[in-house]
């Protein structure tokens, strides 16, 4: 016979154990990300300015002064919703350099040549600005695509320009690590992203199994409300940690490949450049 | 003639009464530990667990294909078989029948790859793999819903959900602790060994190649059991046969373009093998050798096999 006490006990490993599962591998995920960030800093902070820079795009290779690029491969699709729009799918995202001069905070210049290992870090507003601004004379036209099974293709291109402030890390990490492009500062944005995971993510989910865990040992265990609430609370959590764990893993994710996704409402009788998003 | 009138007689093919038996079975331990509390001991426990599992394959199978002649059975049946895994049988369709088969999501990785788990133990991989799996799926079936044209699927992704939920609410509200304790507790150990047995199947695998991208599990009795889920090499390239037949298709196709390595004797040796006498992750290997050496055989590219599964699902 196995008791509810028995059950009980199961139920606590169950919980716990997965906690510790989704926090192991959200605590392997932050330390990764820290550890990019301690190399990312380290090369800031060189003297070498020839290796790692902060300054500003002076002379661009690329077309309209463009010194490098995040593209992202989007397919759209006709929304099911009660409002026609299209919903956008991420394929692939695509960083490359297209070469040119950054002129340093100390007036020295750096060249760099065109590659595509490469990581263009942007801010989050300017790629989803670039995705949800298509012209809204051609949303029509992007539906018929949008309506067949190979879907409407959309090109999202953010770049960094000629006058752009930028940090530059060169290859590091035996190569592992590519030639980073970035309009934030990459180390704090890395740093900060893996310090929120381990320092409020990783309590909170310990929190929130501790309540439960409380709540269910509530005298009489078993038999009162509160006892039953922590079973209920411990089910839930149970169901919740694990989209919350993914939560994490995705907002880990570097700028230059973060999803973008989004969709593209059919513009109302007035359109307007601006009236989509 | 009696014989010839039963095997017509509700469902498409009379191996499946084998399938409704299972389920059947597990309904039955189910009911047994929630009505009786003598049955509340390891033995149903463990073989509740065990059958949720086999209810998650009948799942696979159904969503594959429809068991009975009537449409309206079979959508009665993903209630039952979805109440039995606390997940909704209809996310198979985009999950399993669309992205996983493909190994893509349109460009994005499939859902349940393998490489979605990286701890150097790989122990915890195993543990851990539906953990990510899971919510992956949960919203990429939430996005791929938000497409026009797949409204019906929607619907009965949320029927699916409404019967599951409510009938084990109604069980929790008579008997909290019993519902808890040894229904969904069962439910959810299916739910989680069938998203398990993606990592299982395919890790180390070539997902890239078209014959050695799944690893095959060919004990006789464990697929009696498991109704030829352990052929799963052909079941990925003929989505379309019935699993009675994949036993044959996996020695006439697959045998002569794998790498025999990917033909396990045993699932409990193999996992013995891979994730309790050995630390690390095994590496993948390059197959595509052995299906350059064997002779053609006629094989759709796989967005042609993704369209038919699109079209098998009505979409």
């Amino acid at each position: 016979m196995l008791s509810n006490e028995t059950m009980g006990v199961i139920a606590l490993w169950v919980l716990w154990g997965n906690t510790t599962l989704v926090a192991l591998a959200a605590a392997r995920g932050a330390f990764r990300l820290l550890a990019r960030a301690r190399r990312l800093t380290a090369r800031i902070a060189t003297s070498d300015e020839s290796r790692c820079v902060v300054g500003r795009v002076a002379v661009a290779d690329g077309p309209n002064d463009t010194l490098a690029e995040l593209e992202i491969e989007q397919v759209g699709r006709l929304g099911g919703g009660a409002t026609p729009s299209i919903v956008f799918h991420d394929r692939a995202h695509r960083s490359r350099v297209l070469g040119g001069e950054i002129e340093t905070e100390r007036g020295q210049r750096l060249r760099l040549e065109a590659t595509e290992h490469a990581e263009v870090w942007l801010e989050e507003e300017d790629v989803r600005a670039a995705a949800l601004a298509p012209l809204a004379s051609a949303w029509d036209e992007a539906s018929v695509q949008a309506k067949k099974a190979r879907g409407y293709t959309n090109l999202v291109h953010v770049s960094v320009r000629v006058g752009d402030r930028v940090f530059v890390s060169r290859p590091s990490n035996g190569g592992q690590d590519a030639l980073v492009v970035a309009k934030i500062d990459p180390s704090a944005y890395a740093t900060r992203r893996a310090l929120a995971v381990l320092l409020v993510f990783i309590p909170a989910i310990f929190t929130v199994a501790g309540v439960a865990t409380a709540l269910a040992l509530s005298p009489p265990v078993f038999d009162s409300v509160l006892s039953k609430l922590g079973g209920a609370l411990g089910l839930a959590d149970f169901l919740l940690v694990l989209p919350a764990g993914t939560a994490a893993r995705d907002y880990m994710r570097l700028p230059f490949e973060r999803f973008v996704r989004g969709s593209w409402p059919a513009p109302s009788e007035a359109p307007s450049a601006n009236a989509v998003g | 003639m009696a014989e010839a009138r039963a095997e017509i007689w509700l469902v498409k093919h009379p191996a499946e009464w084998r399938q409704i038996g299972i389920v059947a079975v597990y309904w039955g331990l189910l009911g047994s530990m929630y009505f009786v509390p003598a049955c509340r001991n390891v033995a149903f426990f463990f073989a509740a667990c065990f059958f949720s599992f086999l209810n998650a394959v009948v799942i696979h199978n159904h969503m594959h294909q429809g068991i009975f002649k009537s449409k309206t059975l079979n959508l009665l049946w993903r209630r039952v078989l979805s109440f039995g895994a606390l997940y909704p049988a209809t996310v198979n369709i985009p999950s399993h029948n669309l992205v996983h088969h493909h190994f893509d999501d349109d460009g994005q990785p499939d859902w349940a790859a393998p490489d979605h788990v990286d701890f150097k133990w790989n122990l915890l991989n195993l543990l851990h793999f539906p953990n990510v799996t899971g919510p992956n799926t949960f919203s990429g079936v939430q996005r791929w819903t938000s497409v026009a044209g797949r409204a019906d699927v929607k619907r009965q992704y949320l029927y699916d959900n409404a019967f599951m939920f409510g009938l084990t609410g109604v069980l929790m509200f008579f008997d909290f602790w019993t519902t808890l304790f040894f229904i969904v507790l069962p439910q959810i150990y299916g739910a989680r060994s069938i998203l398990r047995i993606n990592i299982i199947q395919h890790d180390g695998c070539d997902t890239g190649s078209e014959w050695n991208h799944s690893r095959n599990f060919v004990g006789r009795a464990f697929n009696w059991i498991m109704c030829n889920n352990g052929y799963h090499t052909i079941h990925h390239n003929r989505a379309g046969l019935h699993w009675s037949v994949l036993h044959q298709a996996h020695a006439r196709e697959a045998v002569p373009r794998i790498d025999p390595s990917l033909d396990e004797p045993s699932m409990v040796l193999y996992l013995l093998r891979t994730y309790v006498w050995n630390i690390e992750r095994p590496k993948s290997r390059d197959a595509a050798s052995i299906e350059a050496e064997a002779a053609p055989i006629e094989l759709a590219p796989r967005d042609v096999r993704r369209a038919e599964a699109a079209e098998a699902a009505g979409l």
